[in-house]
Formats: structure tokens, C-alpha cells, sequence
């Protein structure tokens, strides 16, 4: 039984200009087959979303919230946290073909879990890497991995799909062009070694990705991805028998745009130079790997990334951020997909509304409506035949379990005499929404319970998203797209960091801030709440909500 | 209410019956898990009522406080607001006034504290506590008692037990007049302190108003007493009560604690223990607690409790993982949280089972064996059991009993 195969099939939407067709919006499908018994295949229609696990869970769901989420399909787990005790227990998981899955109660016929070293959206300084170790973090500090303990972690715990170590410097920026070159280096030899020896047969080959490296320079970046399609000689062609080079190991890219970020700081057109940089990265590279990106910021972020790059898969670290700051995303793409209903999310001064809602703002304290405005809950679609919300959007509806809850299918009994298990036989019944109202309260006394409830909520908004930029690429071509995509970009509020937005929000706040305006209002509510605990404080909290008021009411 | 014995024990006073309430049918006796802000730590409702659990609390002092009344009454109540279809109970607000402020004043009229919010006077009194509990709408309401600390002695005793009969009064009418007693169920509170004669005049009096109550608690306990006071009261208050209504322990959570307390006659109790705990990396099995943030855990691969059907063991997930992520990611208190959850209706259920198969004196045995049989038997305990007729030694060769309070704990020390 040989390690499962990830396959990628993209073709190039149509278009009426032929240029840059490499760098073009595409749609593809990822396709990992079980080389097991089961055969069971996971696919990933592209461009989509994958999921990022903290310590190796999605953070605030549990184990039933994780498989109801059908968002969830693809979880990258970060490795360095295991470092904390020795030997790390995933790599002693025997008699497990799945080790990963098994540990994490990962759903094999669901869900395709990727193994990296780091989190890539830890942009804090770290110490030097060396010539054969990656710095990483774990809660008892920095740790050395070696590369020869990370290829025998990943060759232990076999994982779905494994992101090869690379020396991404991550000391404060800028870095020396000597710095950039040892960079180059390592990475490619730390592929190089991760790929020695290479099995005969295919089929018995990892599913490898690697991050394009070479930082803020286009041309290391360039070189980097050079040397991975140039033809090996001498004793370097000879590790990696039978590959004529490199890149026939790989099956596809990654971009992590943290470290890029830190290091464009000072640049007033970051996001510019950011396609530039992943476009240099990606011209000498075939165009049929799929391209996976780390720490995107937001749907005008991936709007824009899909437009000019042609990346396939975007991580969802930043829906999750907001859900833990109290926003429950409500936006939809294409715009005409989406009437402004009732209770819709705030115009800002620039004309521009919400992507999503503050809910620890004080107008939600009463508003009893569902999460999003933009979809249907299960209950008004399909329990209440008479429902005239949105009849014209009669298909759209949110499947998480804070807008279409569902009565449990199962439940526990305790004693023989216990009388309250369903029938199973009975359809499935939806229960009420969750309402804004309800997850305000939940917000503001700090229960957890929000946090979940806007977590599985965001996925499922962010999985939506990503359906419906497949469906206007499928239906109407990449001019169509390029159009939507402006018409979005003037509705929505933007995501871009004008600046330094972090200030006044006190200092540790080391994650970036997405979401834009209403990202940076939840993420000071969230942090007023959180930190504001003990004694008094509901009299603060009273003090600061009559203040918010008086606020709106000078505006107004 | 209607509320029917179904089967009572041949040997100590524990019975099982069948409480049906509004929103459902509860088996008693059980455990209700307590949802202070209108949530379980971390979970929904649907998740709640997948556990198997029928019956939970929400308290009165924090709904008022936030969300506030007018908007509990615009969500139509309490259920509605948390997506709860079971049934539903609210304590009176009473003990957070006193536990968590210090300022509160008890007067005939009522309680009067400072309003965390605004910092003014505020008076709590019976007739406000049932009109935020009409709010509310639990399906079981309790009274307003002028609740004093466990320990305290002298006359301050003797004065909140007869202050709590006379507001049990008032709250007796204020609930007739609303109108709200066809659905909503009025539970009074046996005050007394620790002093018996105190507790027995309080029983008298309250059992004089039977017939204006569906239930009676045992409140003033489990805040510090000696472990064989707080089995002694129970005990005496449980057989004062009359036999057609069901009995409440209040704040009583420990494995030990509730099957005393069933033993010796009560059908319900509440606590924060499972969940707090399992905040804090603690779970709870049939051989003692577990301290999951111990190093010995840090590589078993075995789950919290082989055989538990919550959805945490039931799923495989080990203690290894659990080591790796508890008290950093919410998601392990979710997980750890169903579990003691699960654990604490297990406990319940089986005591149930047991008292309908007739086997409820071996369950015990069994139970205490397995929980303390290394470590050694809580003296009280066996005392406790032994004033409604099991033995638990009996037939133990060189058993070894222990003095104190007997509750167990993981301690944090890594070996």
C-alpha cells in the first residue's frame, strides 16, 4: 500500500485575451485517491479554501462541529508545537496507516491533512536558521529542527500531502543579498535531502510541496524556482535517481505571504509587488501544479490574487481570526448575487459596506435576526414552506450550525428507562437560527460557545465564496470575472492595511488585522472584553457602550 | 409538573421517578449541567441536547444583568434565546448576590446590592426574582432565600432561615396571581444553616406549603462544610420531605458527593465542578479524576475512559491529544468538557438503572471500590451509607479508610 496520490487538474478559464494566460483565473480540482482498501478519493474543486489547525485543531470547533463544517476538507498541521516532548508523539503512532488522521480524529474520506514545520502565519522574529536546522516555536521556546529528525518526522507519520522544509529567514528584515542567497541554497538542499533516496516506482513517491523561495528579491525568486526545473548533474543528479531534476518530485507551490508582508513594511504598494514577486516566482514553472497560498487577508485579497496569479488554493486562517474577534462574515460574490435585505452590514463613510458584522457592537445586542443576511437559514428553506425571505435567492442558504442547526440525529441514553432518544427514523428537523442577538450576549460574557458558532459560520460563508467565483469563471469567462471582481472591490470594504493599523490597539497584537474597517472595531471590542475581566468590570463595559453610543449618535 | 416514583430502593432511600415539565420528560434522579450565561462552556444547544441531557440550569443574577429582561422577554424567554427545547431551570439569584458582591444588604423587603453596572442601590426582592424568572421561563423556578454562608454561626442563621420562609410566601403568591404557575414550577429552599433543629423547623414550615410548591431544595450547603455535616443535613432534610415531590441538593457535583445524596434520598443536584474542570484539564472517570496536563499523559494513546460513549472517547481521541492542546484551545475544554458531561449522566443513569433492577447498594460498592479502593475509603462516606444500610467494607479484607473529605484529585506535580 503506497502513500495516497494528489493529482491536479486545472485548465485555464476561457478568455478573450490571450495574454498571460500562465498568470490567467483557473479552475481545477484537487483529487487525492487512497492507495488503500478503500480507494476513497477527497476532492477540491479550485479555487477554494483550505483550513489551518492551531497545535492540530481547527480552533474552536469541536470534533462534530469539524465534520459538520463541510468546508473542512483539506487541514494543514503545523508541526513545531510537538516538539515539546520527546520523541514528538506523532511520530509514534504505530500500526496506523493514518497516523495524522488517527490522532486528530481526521475523517480519511473527508479530509486530506498536510504536514509543515512551522505555522506560516507566525511572523514574529525568530532566530537564525542553520545550515542544516529550521528555527521553529514551541511553548517552551525556540527549538532547532534538524533536517534529517524533519525527514524522518514526515516519513513516520505519513501524511497526506507534506510542504518540504525551506529557510525562510524570519530575522527582522532587510536581509543581505548573502542571507538571500544562503537561502536559496538551503532550501534546495533541503529538498534535495528530503528527496534522497527516491523510490523507483512512482506510485511510492510523497506528494511534496514546495515553498518558492527567495523573499522580496525577483530575482532569487526567480532562481529558486530556476533551479528546480534545471537538469541535476554530478553527484546531485545522483541523490535524486531517477528525477532528472527536481521539480519532477514536486507535485505542487506554496507562497507564504507573512514573511513577505514583514519584509514589504515600508513598500506603499505591497500588494502590488506581491503579484510581481509570485509571478516571477511561478514563470519558469509548468503551469498544471496547483499553487497553494498561506495567510491571505481577505476576499478582496483572493479576489485579486485569483485575477493575477492564478492561485488555486487560499488558506482560511483569516475567517477563523475574525470569528475569534466576534465577526460573522456577510458578503457574497458575485454583488448582483446579493440583495441588501433586511439588517444588512454598515456603510462606511467611503461609501463602501461591512464584509461582515461586529457582533459585540451594541446594535446587535436586540437584533434577532440570523448571522447573514445574504443566505437563507436551513429552517426558513426548508421547514417553512411559506417563507418569502429572498424568494429569488430561493438556493442560497447557510449550512453551518449557527444559521441551520439541526436536531441531533443521535442522542445518549443513560438508563434503560430514559425516554428521550429520537427516532432516527424521523427527518431531519432544523431548528431556529442562532440569533445576533443570542452570539452578543455569548460575546460580551466571554463564552466560548460564540466562538464556535462564528467559526463553522465563517468557513461556511468563505466555502460559498469560493463555489460562486467557480461559478462566474464556469459560466462567463475570465472578462466577466475581472468585472466582478471590480464591482466587488468598489461595493465591499477593502481588506488592504493602509498603514499601520495595528496602533492604539495596545501591543500584543502580533496577528495582522483583517476584515477591514469592522475587522479592526472587532478586534478592539474583543480585546477590551477579554482583557477587561475582574472586578468593575461590567460597570467599564456599561461606561464605554454609553460612550459608543454617544459616538453614533455626533455621526448621525 | 407531573412527578411519579417509579421504583425506590429495598435498602437506602434512593428512588428513581419521572419528572415530566413543559418542555419534556427528565428521569430523575440526575444531574443538571449549569449554562450561567445561557450557554454550556463552549457548546450548543443541539451538541447539549445530543449528550443526552434533558434538564439544565441557567442563573437568574446574570441573565438579569446581561442580556436584561427586555430582551429575554423580546426573544420570548430564556429557550428561545439559547436554542434550548428541553427543560430548563433558574435559581433565584439570591446566592450570586451574596457570593459575588460584597456589599449586598439583606432587608425584610428584599435584597439590596450595588448594581455592578451603574454602581447604585438596587433591591432584589422575592416578588422582582419570580417576575426575571417569568422572563426567563424555566420550566423549574426557585425561590428568593436570604442565603448565608455555610459556615456562619449564631443568630444570622437562625434569622435567614425564618426570613426565607416568609419570602417563599411572598414569591408563593406573587407566582399564583401571574399566572405563570401552570407552566412554570415554584421550588422552595430548607434553610437552617448546619444546625438541625434550625433545618427541622424550617422543614415544618415549608412542608406546610406543600401544596403551593412542586418541589423542594436543600440550599446553605457545599460551601466548606465538614464532609460529615453536609451528609448529616441532607439526610435529615431528605427524610423531613415529603416523599411526592422531588428533593434538590443544591451545588452538589462531585461523583462522591451525588451518590451519597442519592442514597440518602435526593433526586437532583447542579454544579459548575465538570465543566470548570474541564477547563482546566481535569476529566472525570469511574477511576478517579484525570489531570490531563500531567506528563504521564503526555504519549497514551488510550482515551480519557475506555467504554465512555461521549463523543470525545467514543471517537478515539487520546489523552495524548488531549495533553497536547487542553487549557491552550478551546476546542480540548469542548472535548473534555462532553466527556465529564457524559460522565456525570453516566453516573446518574446508572444509579437509576440500578435502583430499578434492585441492585443499587452493589452499584455503590462497585463505584466506590473503583474510585477510591486505591487510595482508600472517605470515612464519611461509609459512614453516610452505612445510616441508610450498606456497608461499603463489607467483605473487604484490611480495607483502608481515610479522614478528610475524601475528594480526589490528579495532583500537579510531574513525577
Amino acid at each position: 500500500m503506497g502513500p495516497p496520490r494528489l493529482t491536479f487538474s486545472a485548465s485555464p478559464s476561457p478568455s478573450s485575451s490571450p495574454l498571460s494566460s500562465h498568470f490567467n483565473p483557473r479552475l481545477g480540482c484537487l483529487t487525492l485517491r487512497r492507495n488503500d482498501v478503500t480507494g476513497t478519493t477527497v476532492k477540491i474543486d479550485t479555487p477554494g479554501l483550505l483550513t489551518t489547525s492551531s497545535r492540530g485543531l481547527i480552533p474552536h470547533l469541536s470534533r462534530d462541529h469539524v465534520n459538520s463544517t463541510a468546508a473542512i476538507r483539506w487541514v494543514n498541521i503545523p508541526f513545531e508545537t510537538f516538539l515539546e516532548r520527546t520523541p514528538p508523539i506523532l511520530t509514534i503512532i504505530n500500526n496506523s496507516p493514518r497516523p495524522l488522521h488517527d490522532f486528530f480524529k481526521y475523517d480519511a474520506s473527508k479530509h486530506i491533512v498536510c504536514l509543515q514545520a512551522r505555522d506560516p502565519s507566525d511572523g514574529r522574529d525568530m532566530p537564525s536558521n542553520g545550515k542544516d536546522y529550521c528555527s521553529v516555536r514551541c511553548i517552551r521556546g525556540v527549538r532547532k529542527l534538524h533536517v534529517s529528525d524533519w525527514n524522518s518526522y514526515t516519513s513516520s507519520t505519513y501524511p497526506d500531502v507534506i510542504i518540504a522544509l525551506s529557510d525562510v529567514p524570519l530575522t527582522p528584515p532587510p536581509h543581505s543579498q548573502k542571507r538571500v542567497n544562503k537561502s536559496l541554497e538551503r532550501s534546495t538542499q533541503w529538498l534535495l535531502e528530503s528527496l534522497s533516496p527516491v523510490p523507483p516506482d512512482p506510485e511510492d513517491r510523497p506528494n511534496l510541496l514546495v515553498h518558492l523561495a527567495g523573499g522580496i528579491n525577483p530575482s532569487a525568486r526567480q532562481a529558486f524556482s530556476q533551479a528546480l526545473t534545471e537538469t541535476l548533474i554530478g553527484p546531485e543528479a545522483d541523490k535524486v535517481k531517477p528525477l532528472k531534476n527536481l521539480d519532477a518530485a514536486v507535485t505542487g507551490y506554496t507562497f507564504d505571504l507573512t514573511p513577505l508582508r514583514k519584509a514589504l513594511k515600508q513598500d506603499a504598494e505591497a500588494d502590488k509587488t506581491l503579484v510581481h514577486l509570485i509571478q516571477t516566482s511561478l514563470q519558469p514553472l509548468p503551469f498544471e501544479k496547483p499553487r497553494i497560498l498561506n495567510s491571505v487577508r481577505g476576499p478582496q485579497d483572493i479576489l485579486r490574487l485569483i485575477s493575477t496569479t492564478g492561485v488555486d488554493l487560499f488558506d482560511s486562517r483569516w475567517a477563523v481570526d475574525l470569528a475569534t474577534f466576534g465577526v460573522a462574515l456577510d458578503f457574497a460574490f458575485p454583488v448582483s448575487s446579493s440583495p441588501i435585505g433586511p439588517s444588512p452590514t454598515r456603510t462606511r463613510e467611503n461609501g463602501k459596506i461591512d464584509i461582515g458584522h461586529n457582533i459585540y457592537d451594541g446594535r446587535y445586542a436586540t437584533d434577532f435576526n440570523r448571522l447573514s443576511r445574504l443566505f437563507l437559514d436551513g429552517r426558513s428553506k426548508f421547514s417553512i414552506p411559506t417563507s418569502t425571505d429572498f424568494a429569488d435567492t430561493a438556493q442560497r442558504w447557510c449550512p453551518c450550525a449557527a444559521c441551520s442547526p439541526v436536531s441531533p440525529r443521535t442522542q445518549l441514553k443513560h438508563s434503560q428507562a430514559d425516554e428521550h432518544v429520537p427516532d432516527p427514523s424521523t427527518p431531519l428537523e432544523y431548528h431556529p437560527a442562532y440569533t445576533r442577538a443570542y452570539i452578543h450576549h455569548l460575546l460580551h460574557t466571554h463564552e466560548m460557545s460564540a466562538h464556535a458558532l462564528l467559526t463553522t459560520h465563517n468557513l461556511s460563508v468563505v466555502d460559498r465564496f469560493f463555489a460562486d467565483i467557480r461559478g462566474v469563471l464556469e459560466r462567463d469567462g475570465v472578462d466577466k470575472f475581472r468585472e466582478e471582481v471590480q464591482t466587488f472591490r468598489n461595493r465591499y470594504d477593502d481588506d488592504e492595511i493602509v498603514g499601520d493599523n495595528t496602533q492604539g490597539l495596545g501591543e500584543d497584537f502580533e496577528v495582522e488585522v483583517v476584515g477591514g474597517i469592522v475587522g479592526r472595531e472587532a478586534k478592539r471590542d474583543w480585546g477590551s472584553v477579554d482583557k477587561a475581566r475582574g472586578k468593575g468590570r461590567l460597570a467599564r463595559d456599561k461606561e464605554k457602550s454609553g460612550a459608543a453610543v454617544l459616538e453614533e449618535a455626533e455621526v448621525a | 409538573m407531573q412527578f411519579e416514583v417509579l421504583a425506590t430502593c429495598h435498602t437506602t432511600r434512593a428512588r428513581v421517578s419521572r419528572m415530566k415539565l413543559a418542555h419534556g420528560v427528565t428521569l430523575l434522579p440526575t444531574f443538571m449541567p449549569v449554562a450561567t450565561q445561557a450557554a454550556i462552556k463552549g457548546l450548543t444547544a443541539q451538541q447539549m441536547e445530543s449528550l443526552g441531557v434533558t434538564l439544565i440550569l441557567n442563573n437568574t443574577y446574570h441573565l438579569n444583568l446581561r442580556p436584561g429582561i427586555k430582551i429575554l422577554d423580546e426573544a420570548g424567554g430564556a429557550h428561545k434565546f439559547q436554542g434550548w427545547n428541553r427543560n430548563l431551570l433558574t435559581d433565584s439569584g439570591g446566592f450570586q448576590l451574596v457570593s459575588l458582591n460584597k456589599f449586598t444588604t439583606i432587608t425584610e423587603e428584599g435584597a439590596l446590592f450595588q448594581d455592578p453596572f451603574t454602581g447604585e442601590p438596587t433591591m432584589l426582592t422575592p416578588e422582582e426574582s419570580m417576575s426575571i424568572q417569568h422572563s426567563i421561563g424555566g420550566d423549574i423556578m426557585m425561590q428568593l432565600d436570604d442565603v448565608v454562608a455555610s459556615l456562619t454561626t449564631g443568630p444570622r442563621v437562625g434569622e435567614a432561615m425564618q426570613r426565607s420562609v416568609r419570602w417563599l410566601d411572598r414569591c408563593i403568591e406573587f407566582h399564583q396571581k401571574s399566572g405563570r404557575d401552570k407552566f412554570q414550577n415554584l421550588f422552595a429552599i430548607v434553610q437552617g444553616g448546619l444546625d438541625p433543629e434550625l433545618r427541622n423547623q424550617c422543614l415544618e414550615q415549608m412542608i406546610r406549603r406543600k401544596d403551593k410548591v412542586a418541589g423542594f431544595a436543600i440550599g446553605g450547603l457545599s460551601g466548606g462544610e465538614a464532609k460529615d455535616t453536609f451528609w448529616r443535613i441532607i439526610k435529615q432534610c431528605a427524610e423531613g420531605l415529603p416523599t411526592d415531590r422531588p428533593r434538590y441538593a443544591m451545588g452538589i457535583g462531585f461523583a462522591e458527593d451525588l451518590l451519597i445524596c442519592v442514597a440518602l434520598g435526593i433526586d437532583m443536584a447542579d454544579c459548575v465542578f465538570p465543566t470548570r474542570t474541564a477547563r482546566f484539564g481535569v476529566a472525570l472517570t469511574f477511576a478517579g479524576p484525570l489531570n490531563l496536563k500531567l506528563r504521564k499523559h503526555s504519549h497514551d494513546l488510550k482515551p480519557i475512559e475506555e467504554g465512555c460513549p461521549c463523543p470525545t472517547c467514543s471517537s478515539g481521541t487520546s489523552r495524548a491529544l488531549l495533553h497536547h492542546t487542553v487549557t491552550i484551545e478551546t476546542a480540548a475544554a469542548h472535548a473534555v468538557s462532553m466527556h465529564n458531561l457524559v460522565f456525570q449522566a453516566r453516573l446518574m443513569g446508572g444509579a437509576r438503572d440500578a435502583i430499578l433492577a434492585g441492585t443499587f447498594p452493589g452499584y455503590l460498592k462497585n463505584f466506590f471500590a473503583d474510585y477510591y479502593g486505591g487510595t482508600g475509603y472517605p470515612k464519611w462516606c461509609c459512614d453516610a451509607l452505612k445510616s441508610v444500610g450498606v456497608d461499603l467494607l463489607e467483605g473487604l479484607d484490611d480495607p483502608k479508610v481515610v479522614k478528610g473529605d475524601g475528594a480526589r484529585w490528579e495532583y500537579a506535580i510531574d513525577p
